[in-house]
C-alpha cells in the first residue's frame, strides 16, 4: 500500500540553508544485517520479506531495546535496480503458509512494504508514523532523519531490503522487455547501452580532461574488496571469501570499456534496518549514539539525455558545499570518506566533491590519491567498508559503516580518531548524503 | 545502404511529442527544436524549451556534423537483443547547433578513437517502414 513520501520541502536541495535545523537532534544506535545469498531460490525463509524480518529483529536487539520503542518506520520499497515482477504476480507456492499477505502479492518478494512488515511483526505494535523513502536507502535515512527531528517519531526504523531474482539482471523489463521502445528508453535504450555505459563515458572524459588512465582505479577496488573481506556480514566474506589482486583487476574482462567486471557491482540479496533516535532517549540504549549532523540531496539538471563530466563535477561540488555548510564542518574535519561506489568508476567524483584528502587540488586528485596510502590503517581511509565493490550491491554498506566507525565498532575499523565520516548514494548528479559525528557538534 | 543494426533491437515508438524527430530521419534529416522564444537549441524532444520554459519551437534541420564527447566500448551487451553486435562503440556526441544526443559510432575502430574528434551522421533505412536511425561516423 502506498505510503507517502517526504514533502520537497524536507530535502536541502540547495546553499544558503545555514546550519541544519536538525543538527544534534538525531541519532542512530542499532544496526542489523540479514544474511546475504547471490539469489533467491524461491523458499519463503530466504526471501526479500523474510530477510527484512531479520535485520529488524537484529538492530533491536542490537540497540537493547523493546520493540514496543518502535514508534515509526521509513523503508524503502523498491528492493532492486534490475528485474521485479508485476506487483500482482502470484507468489511461489507455500509463501502464504509462512507469511500472512497483504493487497499484492508480491510483496515481501520483490518489493519492500510497511503494511507486510508490521502484518508479519506482530511485535511492532505501536508504530504510528509510516513513509517511503524512494529508491535509495539515502532517501529513507535523510527522511527519517528529518522525521525524528521534527519530533514525528521518537524511535524509527530505517530499513531496505534487496531482492535478486534467477535470471539476468537488467534483462526482461523496461526498455529491453518491449519489441518496440518508448519513453525514455527509446533515447537510451535503442543503442544498446549497458548500466554501466553512462559511467563508463564520463570516466573516459574524465581520464582525457586529466590525463589519468583506467589502471589508476586498481588499488582503490583491490583496498575496497580488502575492507570488504573484513566484514563478517558482506556478500564476499559468506560466500566467495578470495582476495584479488591488482592484476586481477587489469585483466578483467571489459562491460562497457574503461568499466570492467570489476567496476560494476555485484548483485545480492540482502536486507538492512538501522533505528534513528533523539539523543535522550538513546541514553538508554546499548549502543553508542552516532549523530546526524547534515543531510543534503541533488538531482540532475540534464541539458542533454547523457550528463557530462561537467554536470556531474558541479552537482558533486554543489553536494560538498551543501553538506559542511549544513554540518558546520569543512573537508578537513573528515576522518573518513564513504560515498557511493557502484559503479567504482564515479566514485573518484563524489570524493572530489567532498574535496576529501584535498591539498589545495579541486578537480582531477583522485586518482593520484587512490595510488597514496587510502587503507583503513593510513591517513585517508577511502570507503573503509569496501561498499558495494567489496560487499555485493545494496546501496547501504557505506551508510552502516559510517555508523559502525562512529561507534568504534565497524569490522574494519579505521585506525585514526573517528570523528566525523560522510556517506551517500547514487550518482554524482543524484545524490541523497549525510555527514555523521561521533558527537553532536 | 549500409546495415548497422541486426534487426533483433528494439524499434522507437514515436509519441506525438517526438513525431516529427522520427518523420524527419525518414528523409535523413535530424531535426532539432529551436525555441522561438530564446533560440535555445535542444534535443530530445520536448514540449517546452529547457533553457526558458516556452512553449513555442520550430523544428530546424541540424548540419549533421559534430564532435565526440565522450564513449565506451560496449563488449558484454545490455540485453540479448544486442548481443550480435558487439562489441559495439556508445557515443556522445555534441553537436554543430549544440545538443548533445547520445547514438553508435559505427564504422570506427574500437581500438582508435578520439575523443573530440569530428563525426558526422549516417543513417539505417533497414529499421522499420516508419523511420530510420541516425548513427554517426568519423568525419
Ligand atoms: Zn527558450
Amino acid at each position: 500500500m502506498a505510503h507517502p513520501i517526504a514533502p520537497n520541502s524536507w530535502h536541502r536541495n540547495r546553499e544558503g540553508l545555514g546550519i541544519w535545523e536538525g543538527r544534534g537532534k538525531v541519532v542512530a544506535t542499532g544496526v542489523g544485517t540479514s544474511p546475504t545469498a547471490r539469489r533467491w531460490d524461491e523458499r519463503p525463509e530466504t526471501s526479500l520479506g523474510a530477510l527484512t524480518i531479520i535485520a529488524i529483529r537484529k538492530a533491536i536487539e542490537d540497540a537493547g531495546i523493546s520493540p514496543d520503542e518502535i514508534d515509526g518506520i521509513v523503508l524503502t520499497p523498491e528492493s532492486t535496480t534490475g528485474v521485479s515482477n508485476d506487483p500482482m504476480s502470484p507468489a511461489p507456492e507455500g509463501f502464504d503458509q509462512v507469511f500472512k499477505m497483504v493487497d499484492f502479492p508480491q510483496a515481501g518478494i520483490t518489493r519492500g512494504d510497511i503494511d507486510w512488515i508490521l502484518l508479519n511483526m506482530p511485535e511492532l505494535k505501536n508504530v504510528e508514523f509510516k513513509m517511503n523513502g524512494p529508491v535509495c536507502m539515502s532517501v529513507a535515512l535523510t527522511t527519517a532523519a528529518e522525521a525524528v527531528s521534527r519530533g514525528l517519531t521518537k524511535t524509527c526504523l530505517v530499513v531496505r531490503g534487496w531482492h535478486n531474482l534467477a535470471g539476468r539482471y537488467y534483462v526482461g523489463q523496461g526498455a529491453a522487455a518491449l519489441n518496440t521502445s518508448s519513453g525514455p528508453g527509446k533515447y537510451g535504450g535503442i543503442w544498446g547501452m549497458p548500466a554501466c555505459a553512462t559511467t563508463a563515458m564520463i570516466f573516459e572524459e574524465y581520464c582525457n580532461k586529466y590525463g589519468k588512465s583506467h589502471e589508476m582505479m586498481a588499488p582503490f577496488v583491490v583496498e575496497e574488496r580488502r575492507n570488504g573481506l573484513m566484514n563478517p556480514d558482506g556478500f564476499y566474506t559468506q560466500h566467495r571469501p578470495e582476495m584479488i589482486t591488482v592484476d586481477d583487476y587489469l585483466s578483467g574482462r571489459w562491460i562497457a570499456k574503461p568499466a570492467n567486471i570489476y567496476d560494476n557491482d555485484l548483485p545480492i540479496q540482502a536486507a538492512l534496518a538501522v533505528i534513528f533516535t533523539t539523543p535522550e532517549l538513546a541514553a538508554h540504549h546499548a549502543q553508542k549514539p552516532v549523530y546526524i549532523l547534515n543531510h543534503a540531496q541533488t538531482r540532475p539538471e540534464l541539458q542533454g539525455v547523457t550528463p557530462t563530466l561537467a554536470e556531474w563535477e558541479a552537482s558533486s561540488d554543489k553536494m560538498g558545499r551543501m553538506l559542511y555548510e549544513g554540518a558546520g564542518i569543512g573537508p578537513e574535519d573528515l576522518s573518513f570518506e564513504q560515498m557511493y561506489d557502484g559503479f567504482t568508476l564515479f566514485h573518484q567524483f563524489h570524493l572530489e566533491g567532498l574535496r576529501f584528502a584535498s591539498r589545495g587540488e579541486k578537480r582531477g586528485y583522485a586518482l593520484d590519491l587512490y595510488q597514496t596510502d587510502i587503507s583503513i590503517e593510513g591517513p585517508n581511509p577511502v570507503s573503509p567498508s569496501g561498499g558495494n565493490s567489496g560487499n555485493g550491491r545494496t546501496r547501504w554498506w557505506h551508510h552502516r559503516d559510517c555508523i559502525l566507525q562512529l561507534q568504534g565498532r565497524s569490522p574494519s575499523q579505521i585506525k585514526r580518531k573517528a570523528e566525523y565520516g560522510v556517506s551517500g548514494a547514487h550518482m554524482p548528479n543524484f545524490c541523497d548524503a549525510l555527514i555523521w559525528g561521533a558527537g553532536p557538534d | 545502404m549500409p546495415r548497422y543494426r541486426n534487426g533483433t533491437q528494439p524499434v522507437p515508438f514515436p509519441t506525438p511529442v517526438t513525431q516529427p524527430f522520427w518523420d524527419g530521419t525518414k528523409q535523413h534529416k535530424l531535426l532539432l527544436q529551436k525555441c522561438s522564444a530564446c533560440a535555445h537549441v535542444f534535443y530530445y524532444a520536448r514540449t517546452h524549451c529547457p533553457a526558458c520554459l516556452a512553449k513555442e519551437f520550430e523544428w530546424v534541420e541540424a548540419s549533421g556534423r559534430g564532435t565526440l564527447y565522450s564513449y565506451t566500448v560496449c563488449r558484454r551487451a545490455q540485453s540479448p537483443d544486442f548481443a550480435e553486435d558487439t562489441p559495439y562503440i556508445l557515443a556522445a556526441v555534441t553537436l554543430e547547433e549544440g545538443p548533445r544526443m547520445s547514438s553508435l559510432l559505427v564504422d570506427a575502430d574500437p581500438e582508435n578513437v578520439p575523443i573530440g574528434g569530428p563525426v558526422r551522421v549516417v543513417w539505417d533505412d533497414d529499421v522499420s517502414a516508419d523511420l530510420a536511425m541516425p548513427y554517426f561516423t568519423p568525419a
